[in-house]
């Protein structure tokens, strides 16, 4: 087979992938844009301005209420009623489900009174609660992953997208992105662990993971990021290398204390946002 | 006007469905052409033939994802086309692809077409339901949309290097899976 049949044979492919990557670059248009640039440096930190936007996207809503004016710079006349979206991995329900299987289980050699079956209800919630405590705090922790607020426009639920200008961050300094930040506020307090990408900065360019071709492929350990990683490993986070990228899994506390290299720039994102 | 709409027009036999038609994908298909057959005139009769091949296939098709319907028509005639030009030096960027491509087939100059293209197409979709979506987003982008890497690159907040990363890998991968099968020669 020769490469110019093969490029015409990918022609046939289903149609559903063609869709997908169509409608991700009219989506781009919408979607937040991204530019790291020296030249945009307004000193320390951060997002220099803020436009909100509103595309017609259906999203679970979350629970809390705020009114979006409240943000900068709203692009919009409508009125909203904006509600938090947030991806979660609840592991307490899982331990607590575990539990109540566990303790149904031991129940069924118990005779099927009602009351005995109250008993056992009241006993599988104990089991659950303990087993709960007992999983320890970290895996207890809610997961964030991903963090946006939606807005009600024309009786439609709508995601609120941010574009935001970054400037890369200075020789040991750090910031969050804008969604992680909001997240941030929006939790503070409780007992959740943030997974997140960090973008490491070095005199104004990022690092990238350089991989090493041939027969397997690895990367190459010489690389600085392979470095990077293995230092914040040392210094005890929860740090991994997923698709390219030097990812981890935060606490709160840990974000704001975190051990910066006085050589590098950091920016924290949720991995979604990229 | 949604692509149902669009539809229901043709169902109605409404000439108003190719102006429409037009007006949403048109400048999308004209891009597309123009990336494999590099002449603006050409380009212009194939995206036309298009609009004329769905008007003769809808109805009875209803399709599922108009644009990528579309797109798909769109392509096979400009390859189509370019068969035909094909004693004429070919674009530079489908020689680009093809040639990145033949790192994804066993014996490239050895070749006796056995399986027809749908055939290929189902294997090479089966394939790429293996892959994350970031992945197969950038393979799509890259062999069936024709983008550049950097066109790529912007689209998905992407490094270059990774782009070309990402590519190797699946080429790789791609490889394997139509060696297992039976696409070796």
């Amino acid at each position: 087979m020769r490469g110019i049949d093969l490029l015409k044979d990918i022609g046939y492919i289903d149609d559903s992938f063609v869709q997908e990557a169509a409608l991700d670059v009219g989506a781009s248009k919408v979607k937040k844009t991204i530019q790291w640039s020296k030249w945009t440096r307004w000193g320390s930190v951060a997002a220099g301005f803020v436009v909100l936007c509103v595309a017609a996207v259906a999203l679970r809503q979350g629970t809390r209420s705020y009114d979006a004016t409240e943000s900068a710079s709203v692009d919009t006349a409508a009125v909203y009623s904006v509600t938090d979206s947030v991806t979660e991995e609840v592991y307490v329900e899982e331990a607590k489900e575990e539990a109540k299987e566990i303790a149904n289980g031991a129940s069924s050699t118990t005779t099927s009174t009602t009351t005995e079956s109250a008993k056992t209800e009241e006993v599988s919630d104990m089991a659950a609660d303990m087993a709960a405590q007992e999983a320890g705090n970290k895996e207890t922790m809610t997961i964030i992953s991903e963090y946006s607020k939606t807005a009600e426009v024309d009786g439609e639920t709508a995601k609120m997208e941010v574009s935001v200008c970054y400037a890369t961050p200075e020789k040991g300094e750090y910031f969050y992105f804008y969604e992680l930040e909001e997240a941030m506020k929006a939790y503070a307090g409780q007992a959740v662990q943030y997974y997140v990408t960090i973008d490491v900065f070095e005199e104004g360019e990022q690092l990238t993971l350089e991989v090493i071709y041939g027969g397997e492929e690895v990367y190459d350990k010489n690389s600085p990021l392979i470095k990077e990683y293995e230092r914040l490993l040392a210094e005890g986070y929860e740090v991994i290398i997923e698709e390219d990228e030097l990812r981890g899994y935060f606490t709160e506390e840990e974000l704001k204390t975190f051990a910066v290299n006085a050589e590098y720039g950091y920016a924290f994102h949720f991995t979604e946002e990229f | 006007m949604e692509d149902t709409e669009i539809i229901e027009l043709y169902w109605q036999r409404s000439q108003q469905a190719i102006t429409e038609t037009d007006g949403k994908y048109g400048r999308q298909l004209h891009t597309l052409s123009q990336k494999i057959l590099y002449n603006q005139e050409d380009s212009e009769e194939c995206v036309n033939d298009t609009y004329h091949a769905a008007w003769n296939t809808i109805p009875p098709k209803r399709p599922e994802f108009f644009f990528a319907y579309l797109a798909k028509i769109a392509r096979n005639f400009c390859f189509g086309k370019l068969d035909y030009q094909k004693a004429k030096k070919r674009d530079a960027l489908v020689v680009e692809l093809s040639t990145e491509l033949e790192n994804c087939i066993s014996a490239p100059d050895d070749y006796t077409r056995k399986m027809e293209s749908e055939e290929i197409g189902r294997i090479i979709s089966e394939f790429l339901h293996t892959q994350t979506e970031q992945m197969r987003k950038v393979f799509v982008r890259r062999y069936w949309y024709m983008d550049s890497i950097t066109d790529i690159a912007k689209a998905y907040n992407m490094s270059d290097s990774k782009v070309k990363s990402i590519l190797f890998r699946m080429r790789g991968k791609l490889r394997e899976h139509l060696e297992e099968e039976g696409i070796v020669l």
